[in-house]
Parts: C-alpha cells; structure tokens; sequence
C-alpha cells in the first residue's frame, strides 16, 4: 500500500514536473524575440546637465540588473561629469540626492563618449552603416528577432533633439532611421522612451511597425528636473527618469509587470509633465507585454534533451503544438530578394 | 537745390504734410517720447529680471563656510596693523596672511605721472594672491577684488572686506571643486590701483601714453571670467547695494545684478540698488511705486552719464570681464549680517560663477533699472527714445521739403506764365536770364558754409587739447593759481572768446539759403550724435534729449527780433560749461543746505572747477570719452548752432539785390 502510494505521488510529481518544464518552455517560444539590446543615449553636456548624465546611467543600471549583457548595451554619455572639476566628489556620478549608488562606480562600459556622441554617429549605430574596422563592441549588432530599447535624454524642442551643444537630430531623421532598421531586419520590437522637453513630439512622425514610444512630456510641455543635490550643488535628475527607475527598482527578471503598468509611471500630479505615449505602430495588446520584454533579457537556455529520458516524448509533444500558438497579429518579414 | 531731384515733380502728400505741420509734428513726437519715457517705469511695460544663463546654478549648494571665527581674528588684526601705517597699505601683513593659506602672492607697482603737471609722479603698490584650480588647467579664473583704505582716506573703510576675503580665501583653498583660478586683489589709490592692474594683466594701455605706467606682473591666472568687488563697510550691514556703472556708461550682464541680488536674498540680506529699494507694490500703490521707479531710473542714468565708475567693477568691463561692486552699510543695532553670512555670500557667489562655462553673455547688456528687481530693457527704451530724438531728423527733413517745394512752385509759376502770355521766344530768354540771376542770389554758399562747419569743429578739437597749454601759459606768466582755477577759468575765457564767432563773415549771415542748409546740416549732425550715443552711452544720449533736443528745436533764423533774443538767452543756458556748473551748484546746494549763499558758491566754483579737471585726468589715466566727446563734438555743435541764432534775415541778400535792380 505504501509503495503503492508513493508511486502515485512519484506520477503526481512528475506529471507536475512535466507540467512546470511544459509552462517555462512555452513563455520561452511564446516571446516573439531572441536577444534584448538596449541603446542609452545622453545627448547633452555640461556642468549644469550632470541629471543627464545621472538619469542614462541610472536606466544603463537598471537593464544591466534585468539581465542585458554590456555587449549588448551601447551607452552614449556626451560628457564627463565625473571628473569635471566642478565635481566635489570627484570620479562619482549620483541619481539621488543621498548618495547610495555611484552609478558611475565599477563596470561600467562606455562606447561613445563626449564628443563622439553626435548624430552621425547615433544614426549610423541604430541602422548598422559603420566602417568595417569599426570596433565589434560599439556597433549594434541587432537581427530579426532583437527587441532594443531605446532611451534617450538631453534637451529638445518641438521636433528636434539637441545633440552636444552644437546640432540635433528632428523627429523626421530619427523615424526614418527606424525605417531603415525595419527594412534592414534589424529589430523585431523596439521601446522608444525620451526623457526631455516636448518629448512628444520626436515620436510624432515614427511610420515603421513594432515600435512603441513613451514620452516623459507632451508637445508644448517642459519636463522637470526632480531635485537638487545641495552637497554637489546641481540638479541630480529628471522627474520621469526618477519615477521610472522607481518602478523599475521592483521588476526583477521573472516580474509580471507589463507596459501597460509602465504607462501609468509619474501622472501629471507628479511628473508636472504629462507623460505620453504612442502604441499605434505596436501590434500587440500593452496589458499583456511584460515590461522585461524590452528591459531584461531573453536568457540563454540550453535544453538538455538527454537528462529527460522518459519524458522528452512528452515535450516533444508540446513543441509541437506551441508552434501554432504564435500570435496572427504580428507583422513578418518578406523573403528577401536574393531568394529568386 | 534741385540736384538729386526732379523740380518738375509734383510734391507728394506726404512731403506737403511733412513741410506745412513741421512744428505741429516734431512737438507731438516729442511729448509723446517723453511721455513714453516717463512709462518706462510702470511695470506694464518693463519686465522682472530673469535668469538666462543656465550654467550659474545660483546658490544651489549648500554652503560649507564656518570660518567667521578666523574672520573676526583677522579683522582685530588688521584694526591693529593699521594703525602703524597711517597712509599706506601693512603689505608685510597681507602677504603672511595669504602665504599662510598657502596661496602665491606677488605686489604689483605702478606709477602715475600725473598728466597736468609733469614731473609729479605718484606710486602706488597692489597685493594679489593666486588660488590655482586643483583639479582645472588654469585657463580660466575669477577676481574678488577690495580696495584698501587706510585710515587717512575720506572713503569708507574696507577692512571688513579685507577679513572676509582673506577668510574665505582660507576656506576656499581646502576646495577642490574650482574649475577656475581665483585671484584675491587688494588695490591701492582706489580706481588707480584697479586700472593699473587690469592693465598690467592685459599688457594694454587704455589711457594716454606715459600717463599710467602700469608695471607688469609676476603671476597670471587665466583669462577672467569675472569679477566681484567688495565694498563692506562693517561686517553689521543694514543692506547691500549693488553698484553697476562702468566706465563710460557700460553696465555689466544683467545675470551678474541677478546672481548678486538672488544670493542676497537667499542669505536675507536686504537688497538695494543706488541705495533704493521700492517699498511700494504696483497693484495697490501704482501711482507711488511709479514714481519711485522712474526716480530710480533717473538717478541710475544721471550717475550713468559721465561715465565715471562708481567702483573698482567699472574697470573691468572694457575687457569684456563682467563685474560689480556690493557695498554694505553698517547698521549699529539690528542687523542681521555677521562674518558667516557674508562670508556665505561670497561663498555662494563664487561657487556660482564657478559653474560658468563661458563669459557671461546670455542675459541683456544694454538696460535701465527702475527697481532692484526690475529692468527696462534696450528693445523697449530705444524706440521712445529715438522718437524724441527723430525729431531733428524731421526738423532737417522739414527744412530740405521745404525747399523741393518752393523749386516745384518756381518752375510751376514760370510755365504757366508763359502759357498764359504766348511770349515770343526772344523774350523768354531775356526772362530766362533774369531768372537766373536771381537764382544766383539765392543760391547757397556751400564753401563759406564748409568753412564755419571746419572752424567750428577746428575750435572744438584745439580747446579739447588746451589744458597742458593752459598750464604752461600760467605758470611762463608767473602767476601761481591752482590747476583747477586756471583750466575752469581758461575754459571761460575760450568759451566767452568764442560767443563772437558769429562776428566772422557778415555776408553768409544774411543769406537765407545757406543759412536754411546750415540748419539742416546741423540738426542732421546732431540727430545722428544723439542716435549713436543712445546705442553707446544711453544715459549722455538722453541728457541730450533732453536739454539739448527741443533748444536745437527752437532754433531757426528768424526776422522776429525778440524771437531771435529769446534763441540766442536759450542756447547759452545750454553751453556745456554753464550746464556744468549749473548741474554742480545744484548738487551743492542740494547737500550743503543752509549755509551763506557766498559759502555756497565759492563750493559750487571749486567743486565744477574740480569735476573738469577730473574729466580730462580721467580721460587721460582711464581712457573716459566724456571729456572728449564734451569739447570735441558737443562743442562744435554749439558753436554752430550759436551762429545759427545770429543768422540775419531781416535784410535779405536777395530782396537787397532786387530792390537794387528795381532802382
């Protein structure tokens, strides 16, 4: 009798099992992509912007901790706050006015820096048009299925993003960079946020698929510092950015939280801005993407079929049928012309 | 007449306009100037200071200055060292002090050869101190800058000032967050010292050759970004004034006045400029706060026009360095100042400059303050300005259409005479010639005109460089009077010499013509002064809208005698060395109340006799225009518009010559 129970327990158990490995494999396929990369751009410099500085490396923290590689971040800082010597505690940059984290501490990898950081580059790092010889680890070596977050911060107009202090790319140069990374396959999904003033409006004029933008402000809007730091004796960071990393200090790699959620970051009670966003180029339903979709990673697993014996049948099963479940909505690439 | 026109072209309306209502229009255009003058006080119209340089993070940081103690021991200190040096700085002092901080110190000497008396030689010696920027190259550094004033001085004493900046110097050298160097200057002989300085660092000479030799120095920070001048009387101050006034009439940013007065008020230090404050709101007292405002405004411009800085700041602002003064007024009971408030004050004021990238260059240059928080700014006063000022443009414009017309009307008459008459053609060029020759009478003498305009002028430049002459000529005579009675009365005799210029040439008086172009070459000429000036010098530029705009005005010739007397009393009230010393004597009456009225005017001859020759030294060591551009272009102007008022009309050269021919 008891041996009998037991294996009935040992068939609960692994039927159990079973279920469990079925559930992970599934969420695996289920997510349309295969790599997360993350492109975080501060775009403007000086003393006076040490928030910019703070806000890029506080997000470059936050994606790192979910889960995306540095190789596959690409960080762009146009200055060096640092080691300004207005800096009173030289070689540290902090997000908050108490000074927990030197968000530029240890490990932390910089590709573009000071004034590398222009539009030309920028633009030729989202559609992948570099020189040969140009180092592997700075390019963004995104494919199909490579969701890529985009975050960009600085100061903007109605239409423009000012780059350094000497240009800026419009809202119609960055659409159809994206464009071009459509047709070049070279995303699958990209989140597209933008911490500064009228940030709005540089997502007006966005026409590929699969892109969804958060703005921290409207057009006609200025987005506000949060607070000073008074031992430092600047700005140290943006309300949204503020918010946001708020809400991202509770995500962690397995979190449920969607991006329907992450719209709801710094209502206007908070943020003085009011905080847009644009999900008519993005084809699947926002309360049901999870915000690690675009913030963490897609982490490697390796199956290991033999350690399954008995039950890889099963899985195989499984496979099977997960295959029909992908989503109809979804927009797919044409075969390409050198097929004929 | 009838060179660059068509005398047979019908005057348009505008011109009719133009010359029928000439009085009417200028007088309206002048009053409704100066009206709008007036309301450039009202808050409706000027705006409330902002900041537009982004980089200054005012007083952001939280303030680290605890020192006051060091401060107080220094000030005993200082009281104490300067008894043993009646008339001079206690340099062994000050350079211990900053050696002691561990600063680089260097003395700079300089000379002045005293421009009016040769062989006279003052010397004087600076103090300046070097904090180099940990953490920067030194490319860039900011000055705080004090004046010594020794016991003997009839200024104010600064030694407050002296304890806090060696302080602060004390404290600041433990910072190592400067981008830039910080120099600490203690100038001797007020203004010289800062000027011999300022020189020296630029290797530039900004007076007359040989005048200010101003040495060189042993050290240099870099190019200066900015410069703050500390005046505190006591370290118990009632309130801080900020002094803006450069020299010849430039101001510094607006974000400078700004950071200074936001800083003050973070440290709950009242705030006051030109020694005023409107207590007064807008909304509920406007007539009040209006009054109080435009009275700001004009005492901002009436110091503003000389071009005299009223502090060691003025200095710098021909090297493009922005900079003021904050002078603090003692207050025995009450005040809410000690050492660590100021010292915070300067504190925050540097660390804020401190975040500058570039020269401040952001906010405005060109404004006129009606409050210590509020500004007119040059997009606004110089439209209401040149309104006013437009009018002798108009006067000119008048005189010329005036002219134009009558050609028209000449040629119109002739034409239809001989339609009318059907004269045969042999008569009509006997007529013809007739006409001519009186056009010849009529006709303007544009080289005796040349001549008066050159000789004018001609005079005005050789009294601009008389002073030295005048000097020599008394001392060759033996007479032994004081530099300021021999140039304040030498420039009397010129000027009473020069009131018969008119005497000169009878026959162009009585020209009419010439003397018309005369009044129009003339208005233009100073119109376009006027104009220049408002852009240059705003506050000389409405002194002479205001007194010399609406005499020019009234000036033309005339045969009403009694017209032409009242001209002629007008235009001398107007002459620069009466307005001198009616400006003078008011002041003094203003200041010395109640005392004999022959008391009274021996102070207002010595004092206008002292202001002239402070110009022309000023002119020379600093390099002020207002002297020059008094004697060399004011002047001449004079002149001739004194020659204008003797025009004589009642015996027309042309009705002369017609009444000849009719005999």
């Amino acid at each position: 009798m008891k041996n009998f129970t037991s294996f009935l327990l040992l068939i609960l158990f692994n039927y159990i099992q079973c279920d469990d490995n079925k559930l992970v494999v599934e969420n695996f396929f289920k997510k349309g992509h295969t790599n997360n990369w993350a492109v975080l751009v501060d775009t403007s410099r000086f003393w006076f912007n040490y928030r910019h500085i703070a806000n890029v490396l506080s997000i470059y923290h936050s994606v790192k901790r979910l889960g995306i590689p540095d190789s596959q971040i690409i960080l762009m800082l146009a200055d060096d706050m640092a080691c300004n010597p207005r800096n009173p505690r030289p070689a540290t940059v902090f997000n908050n006015a108490n000074q927990h984290i030197n968000v530029y501490g240890e490990d932390v990898e910089v590709d573009f820096r000071g004034y590398e950081v222009t539009v030309e580059n920028f633009v030729r790092l989202l559609v992948g048009r570099f020189p040969e010889e140009f180092p592997q680890s700075k390019k963004l070596m995104t494919d199909e299925g490579s969701n890529i977050l985009v975050y960009l911060t600085g100061h903007g107009g109605d239409g423009f993003l000012k780059f350094q202090d000497s240009e800026e790319i419009t809202n119609q140069e960055l659409a159809d960079a994206f464009e071009q990374m459509w047709q070049k396959r070279r995303y699958n999904e990209i989140l597209f946020m933008i911490d500064t003033c009228q940030a709005a409006s540089m997502y007006e004029r966005f026409y590929s698929p699969n892109i969804f933008a958060i703005a921290s402000s409207l057009v006609g809007e200025d987005s506000l510092s949060h607070h000073v730091d008074s031992s430092i004796g600047v700005y140290i960071i943006d309300r949204y950015t503020y918010y946001v990393l708020d809400f991202l200090e509770k995500i962690h790699m397995d979190s449920k939280n969607t991006l329907a959620e992450f719209l709801k970051i710094c209502p206007k009670k908070q943020c003085i801005s009011t905080v847009g966003h644009r999900s008519d180029l993005f084809r699947r339903d926002i309360s049901k993407v999870p915000v690690t979709d675009f913030f963490g990673s897609v982490r490697p697993i390796s199956l290991l079929w033999d350690t399954f014996n008995g039950t890889i049948s099963i899985i195989k099963e499984k496979k099977l049928k997960i295959e029909k479940l992908k989503t109809a909505k979804k927009y797919y690439y044409v075969p390409s012309l050198d097929s004929f | 007449m009838g060179l660059l026109t068509d005398p047979s072209a019908e005057p348009s309306k505008f011109t009719k306009i133009l010359t029928n209502h000439n009085t009417k229009i200028n007088v309206i255009l002048y009053v409704v100037g100066a009206v709008g003058f007036c309301l450039l006080a009202h808050p409706a119209v000027n705006y409330r200071n902002y900041f537009s340089e982004n980089a200054l993070l005012p007083g952001l940081v939280h303030s680290e200055f605890r020192d006051d103690s060091s401060a107080k021991l220094y000030y005993r200190e200082l009281l104490d060292e300067m008894k043993t040096y009646d008339n001079s700085m206690p340099y062994p002092w000050l350079l211990a002090k900053f050696r002691q901080i561990g600063l680089e110190v260097y003395i700079h000497n300089f000379t002045l050869n005293y421009p009016l008396k040769r062989s006279q030689k003052f010397h004087g010696k600076n103090v300046y101190a070097i904090l180099r920027a940990p953490r920067a190259a030194s490319t860039e550094s900011l000055v705080l800058s004090v004046p010594y004033r020794p016991p003997l001085s009839i200024f104010q004493t600064t030694a407050p000032s002296i304890a806090i900046m060696i302080a602060f110097a004390k404290f600041a050298a433990k910072g190592n967050y400067w981008s830039k160097d910080l120099i600490f200057l203690i100038t001797d002989h007020e203004q010289l010292g800062a000027q011999a300085w300022i020189e020296a660092y630029y290797g530039v000479q900004c007076g007359k050759e040989g005048v200010l030799e101003h040495g060189d120095l042993e050290g240099r920070a870099g190019s200066i970004q900015a410069a703050i001048n500390l005046e505190l009387h006591d370290f118990n101050l009632r309130n801080i004034d900020v002094k803006i006034l450069g020299l010849n009439g430039q101001l510094p940013n607006l974000d400078l006045f700004n950071l200074a007065n936001k800083l003050c008020a973070k440290e709950k230090i009242p705030f006051t400029f030109r020694g005023r404050r409107n207590m007064y709101d807008y909304r509920y007292e406007p007539f009040r706060y209006w009054k109080e405002a435009l009275h700001t405004m004009m005492s901002m411009l009436g110091s503003q026009m000389s071009g005299v800085p009223d502090g060691n700041h003025g200095l710098f602002h021909r090297v493009g360095i922005q900079a003021l003064t904050l002078e603090g007024f003692s207050e025995e009971k009450g005040s809410r100042t000690d050492f660590l408030v100021l010292g915070q004050l300067v504190e925050h004021t540097f660390r804020s400059l401190n975040n500058l990238l570039e020269r401040l260059h952001q906010s405005y240059f060109f404004y006129i303050l009606s409050d210590s928080t509020r500004f007119v700014s040059i997009g606004i006063y110089t439209p209401v300005l040149i309104t006013m000022a437009s009018t002798l443009i108009l006067k000119a414009a008048g005189i010329w259409f005036t002219e134009i017309i009558k050609e028209y009307e000449k040629f119109k008459k002739k034409e239809d005479y001989f339609k009318n008459n059907k004269i045969k053609e042999t008569n009509r060029e006997i007529y013809e010639q007739v006409v001519k020759e009186q056009a010849s009478l009529e006709k303007v003498d544009y080289v005796a005109l040349g001549k008066i305009v050159l000789m004018a002028h001609t005079f005005g430049l050789l009294a601009l460089a008389s002073p030295p002459y005048l000097l020599d000529l008394m001392s060759y005579l033996g007479y032994n009077y004081s530099t300021e009675t021999t140039i304040f009365v030498g420039f009397a005799i010129i000027s009473l010499l020069l009131l018969f210029f008119p005497i000169y040439d009878g026959s162009v008086k009585k020209n009419a013509s010439t003397m018309k172009t005369m009044n129009m070459v003339i208005s233009l000429e100073l119109g376009a002064i006027v104009i220049c000036l408002l852009i240059i010098n705003v506050a000389l530029g409405v002194a002479l809208i205001f007194l010399w705009v609406p005499a020019a005005l009234f000036i033309n010739p005339t045969e009403n005698r009694r017209y032409s007397f009242l001209q002629k009393i007008t235009w001398l009230f107007v002459h620069p060395l009466v307005l001198t010393t009616v400006a003078v004597t008011i002041y003094v009456v203003a200041n010395f109340r109640g005392e004999e009225f022959e008391k009274t005017m021996g102070r207002s001859f010595q004092a206008a006799s002292q202001a002239i020759v402070y110009s022309i030294v000023d002119s020379m060591v600093y390099g002020n225009w207002f002297y020059n551009i008094c004697l060399g272009v004011f002047f001449p102007i004079w002149l001739l518009f004194w020659y204008l008022a003797f025009a004589d009309l009642s015996n027309d050269v042309v009705e002369a010559a017609k009444e000849k021919k009719n005999k």
